[in-house]
Parts: C-alpha cells; sequence; structure tokens
C-alpha cells in the first residue's frame, strides 16, 4: 500500500482507493466512486497526518482494529461533513431552551445580556437555528438581551451566511409553519438550484458574523464572556493539539458556568480536562466550572 | 429585548490592546489572562530556556487555564528539553496535572517523547512504569509493539503488563499475539489476565 499525503499529486493507489471504499462501504454503508476520489484522498491524508499513520496499512490497521472506533468515527465525519442544515441535531437546541439557559440566567437580573457563539458557523444554519429555536421555544427570550455570534474561518461560507439563501435540502428539517415565519421564496429563483428561500431580514440582523480562524489567539480575543459556544463537527478538523488549544480558547471566552456544546461524536475528555461534562435531558454539554477551574 | 441586533465587531478586551512584551517575563504577570498569553505565544515561538521557565511556572501555577496553557505549549515546543521537564510532574500526587502532563507527551512526536518515557520502564515505582507505558503505547513508533512486549515479558507487577495489554487492544497491534501468551504464561492464576488477553486475542482474531 501506498501512503497519502497533501503534496502527493496522485493520492491512493487504484488498488488501495479500492480497498478503502469497500471497507468504508463495509463498516458504514457510505459509497464513494471513482469520482470522489480527490474529496476521500484529501480526507485521508489529513486523518493520516493528525494520527501519525506513515502509510496507509498502518491506519487501516488502526481503523480495522482500534477497540474505541474513534478514528473510523472521525473518518466518517469528515466524509459527511457537508451535510448541514437547519435544525441538525436538534436535541442540543432542545438542550438550550429546555435546560441550559434557564441554568444560565438563574439570579440574573431581567434585562442583562446572554452571550451566544457559533464557531465554525459555514453557511449560517446553526445560528439562525438557534435564532428560530430561541424565538419559539424559550418562553424567557424577551427578559434577556440575547447577542448572537458566529464565526468562520471561511470568508465565502461566511458571505453565504450573511445572505442567508437555501435551498430545499438545508430546509428539510424544518417545520412548515417555521419555513413560513422565518423564510422567504425567492421569486424567480427555480433554476438549476432548484426552489430557494432566503432568512427574513430581521433575523438576518440578529446575528453579528465574523471571520475568525480560532487557532489564532489574536482572532479570537474579542470573544469573551460568552456564555454558550456550538462548535459542533468543527474540531475533527484539528489535530490533537490544535483540538486542545482550542478548547483552552473556548476555556477562556467563557463566563464561569458557560458552557460548550460539541457534535455528537466529540467529546471534551478526550480533548481537554477544564470542562465538566453535564448530563441533561436532551444532551450532554461541557461547562466551565462556576469558579473558573482554579487548581 | 430578545434577540440583539448585530454590531460591526466583537469588542476587544483590554488584555488584546497591550503592546509587545517579553513572554518569559510575562509568564510570572499576576494576571492570569497575560500568564496565558505568554504561554501561548511561548508554545508558538519559544527562545532559548523556554522549557525551563514554563516548568518553573507550572510548579507553582493555580490557574486550571495557565496550567493547561503551559502544557500544551510543552507539548507544541516538543524538544527533548520540553519532554524532560513533563517527566517529573508525572510524579505528583496532584491527578489531573499528572494525566495532563502525560498527555503532552502523548502529542509530541514520538521520537521526542520516547527517549524520555523509556527510561521509566524501569523506575521502582509502580505507577511511573504505568504512566511510561499508557505514554509509549500511544506513540506511533516502529519500535512501540516491541517496547510494550518487553513489558509483558519481563515486568514483575502484574498491572503494569495489563497496561500494555490495554495499550495493543487499543492501537490494534495484532503482531504482539505471542507476548500476550507470554503475558498469561507468566500469571496463570490471575483471572483478569486470561479475561484481558482473550479480549485482545479475540478482537485481533479473524480479520
Amino acid at each position: 500500500m501506498n501512503g497519502v499525503s497533501e503534496t502527493d499529486p496522485q493520492g491512493l493507489s487504484p488498488e488501495d482507493y479500492a480497498t478503502l471504499c469497500g471497507f468504508l462501504r463495509d463498516r458504514t454503508g457510505l459509497s464513494f466512486t471513482e469520482a470522489k476520489r480527490y474529496f476521500v484522498d484529501r480526507r485521508v491524508a489529513a486523518r493520516m497526518q493528525a494520527v501519525g499513520a506513515t502509510d496507509l496499512r498502518a491506519y487501516m490497521n488502526l481503523l480495522r482494529f482500534q477497540a474505541s472506533g474513534e478514528e473510523l468515527q472521525r473518518l466518517v465525519n469528515l466524509m459527511t461533513v457537508n451535510e448541514t442544515y437547519f435544525f441538525r441535531e436538534k436535541y442540543q437546541f432542545d438542550c438550550l431552551v429546555n435546560s441550559a439557559l434557564d441554568e444560565l440566567v438563574r439570579g440574573r437580573p431581567k434585562g442583562s445580556r446572554l452571550r451566544i457563539w457559533s464557531a465554525g458557523c459555514a453557511t449560517g444554519e446553526e445560528p439562525y437555528s438557534i435564532a428560530i429555536m430561541l424565538l419559539e421555544n424559550w418562553s424567557r427570550v424577551d427578559d434577556y438581551e440575547i447577542e448572537l455570534l458566529a464565526s468562520d474561518i471561511d470568508s465565502a461560507v461566511l458571505e453565504r451566511a450573511r445572505e442567508g439563501i437555501y435551498d430545499e435540502r438545508a430546509l428539510q428539517g424544518l417545520p412548515a409553519h417555521l419555513r413560513a415565519k422565518y423564510f422567504q421564496p425567492l421569486r424567480g429563483a427555480a433554476d438549476d438550484w432548484g426552489p430557494r428561500w432566503q432568512i427574513v431580514e430581521d433575523l438576518r440582523d440578529s446575528v453579528d458574523f465574523s471571520l475568525v480562524n480560532l487557532a489564532d489567539p489574536q482572532q479570537v480575543r474579542g470573544f469573551r464572556g460568552i456564555d454558550v459556544i456550538f462548535c459542533r463537527n468543527l474540531l475533527i478538523y484539528f489535530d490533537d493539539l490544535g483540538r486542545r488549544e482550542t478548547a483552552s480558547m473556548f476555556h477562556d471566552a467563557l463566563a464561569p458556568g458557560g458552557f460548550v456544546c460539541l457534535g455528537h461524536s466529540e467529546s471534551m475528555s478526550r480533548m481537554s480536562s477544564l470542562f465538566v461534562p453535564r448530563r441533561f435531558p436532551d444532551a450532554i454539554l461541557y461547562q466551565k466550572p462556576v469558579d473558573g477551574g482554579a487548581a | 429585548m430578545g434577540l440583539v441586533k448585530k454590531k460591526a465587531a466583537p469588542e476587544v478586551s483590554p488584555a488584546a490592546a497591550g503592546g509587545v512584551r517579553d513572554p518569559l517575563a510575562a509568564l510570572e504577570d499576576a494576571g492570569a489572562a497575560v500568564r496565558r498569553d505568554a504561554a501561548h505565544g511561548l508554545g508558538h515561538s519559544p527562545p532559548p530556556g523556554a522549557e525551563a521557565a514554563l516548568a518553573r511556572r507550572l510548579q507553582a501555577e493555580g490557574d486550571a487555564g495557565v496550567r493547561e496553557a503551559i502544557l500544551t505549549a510543552l507539548a507544541r515546543i516538543a524538544t527533548p528539553a520540553a519532554a524532560a521537564v513533563l517527566v517529573p510532574f508525572l510524579d505528583r500526587e496532584d491527578a489531573a496535572l499528572r494525566n495532563a502532563a502525560l498527555e503532552s507527551l502523548q502529542q509530541m512526536p514520538a521520537e521526542v517523547a520516547a527517549p524520555a518515557l523509556l527510561p521509566l520502564l524501569d523506575h521502582a515505582d509502580t505507577d511511573l512504569r504505568i504512566f511510561a507505558v499508557q505514554g509509549l503505547g500511544s506513540l506511533v513508533h516502529p519500535d512501540r509493539a516491541d517496547w510494550l512486549a518487553r513489558v509483558m515479558e519481563r515486568d514483575r507487577d502484574v498491572n503494569v503488563g495489563l497496561a500494555a495489554v490495554e495499550a495493543l487492544a487499543e492501537a490494534g497491534s495484532p503482531e504482539a499475539l505471542s507476548s500476550l501468551e507470554t503475558l498469561a504464561r507468566r500469571f496463570p492464576d490471575d483471572a483478569f489476565v486470561a479475561f484481558a488477553v482473550d479480549a485482545a486475542r479475540s478482537s485481533f482474531g479473524g480479520r
């Protein structure tokens, strides 16, 4: 078997590609044709580099035999990461409005500020979903000033997030009455992309999008006193040290008692010991200790 | 109230407006945020002596965020000196600090971490030998299976041997099956050894 690297334009050999795709198909049902070659090569190369595998044989051994199955999950996540849509992993938004926010505002006077940050917001489905969930499902939404921050490292996707224009697939998980309430159909937009809808202006104005590289402390210094950070299915792109540094940065950014919400396959305990896992009825969140974690 | 309309950009905290400062001096600043930033900076651009300075600060540091920044910085510096200053922390009573130090060693390149961990396999303290096995077992190195095999074949403490079994099973190393059998023969009356070896054997078998 050959190794793969970012600098190897050939990527996996045809035999290795077939072996890997067969394995993924057997284990996960995911199917990748030759047309997906570049997509698969890049992701496998990134994961091999992250785990220090020197060739595909070593990496396949890890995928096959690792007792926890963690690496296979990471690779699968990378292969499916573009599948974002409104209300994805909704149980975490349920946790926000059913449990976390009520705990956060306990003892806070009405009118005080809550700050929620969608880190790695891509094209905006996540922060807009949060906004809709708050308006629809948190009874105390009008008692507090809620600031919604959203960031991504990719300026192109941020521009799309600000526009707030989505196709049918992105809206598939949204009940019809919410689509009618918060989206406007774009007239004459039934082109090659199919029909599209735009988030209403009032909601677009409620999310503060900014270009941020989470790996650069200078760029994240403005994020302080955050109450809840959503960072889902993003840290799988980082290596172990990068995840650890980002977790540390989230710890700095959060107010005492604040929460981090990770993707369903991610665990803070594998990244950092700074947080305490909290099991709520809807989801597990990771909390910065109220005392800040002083040793 | 409700959702606040967006503003131009996030507010910049006073710390962000601060000027450039010697990071080694900043590591001893009274403000935790300053110390944290200094540690982060040293991790990315370490001047000579950074490893020792970070280790000194770590010994006295009470803020969890600063400790984490120091431990991550040492992992990122990843020199033999950075690995060496972490080893004494494996012997600390503070379990969180001990585990975080081990994690930093595990996150270093194998060729840096292994020379710091290998001598611990011969240490008199069983706990330190277990930490060494856990550390070495997580490294991606061609000799990893041999290190763990040596432990299973020679270490007098069954718990150290079991740590090696666990490391082998986690990383998926079917080539070490014979060493597993050796461990089972060395501790024939230990039911847990038999269970662990069987579990590891079956996880590799038939694949």
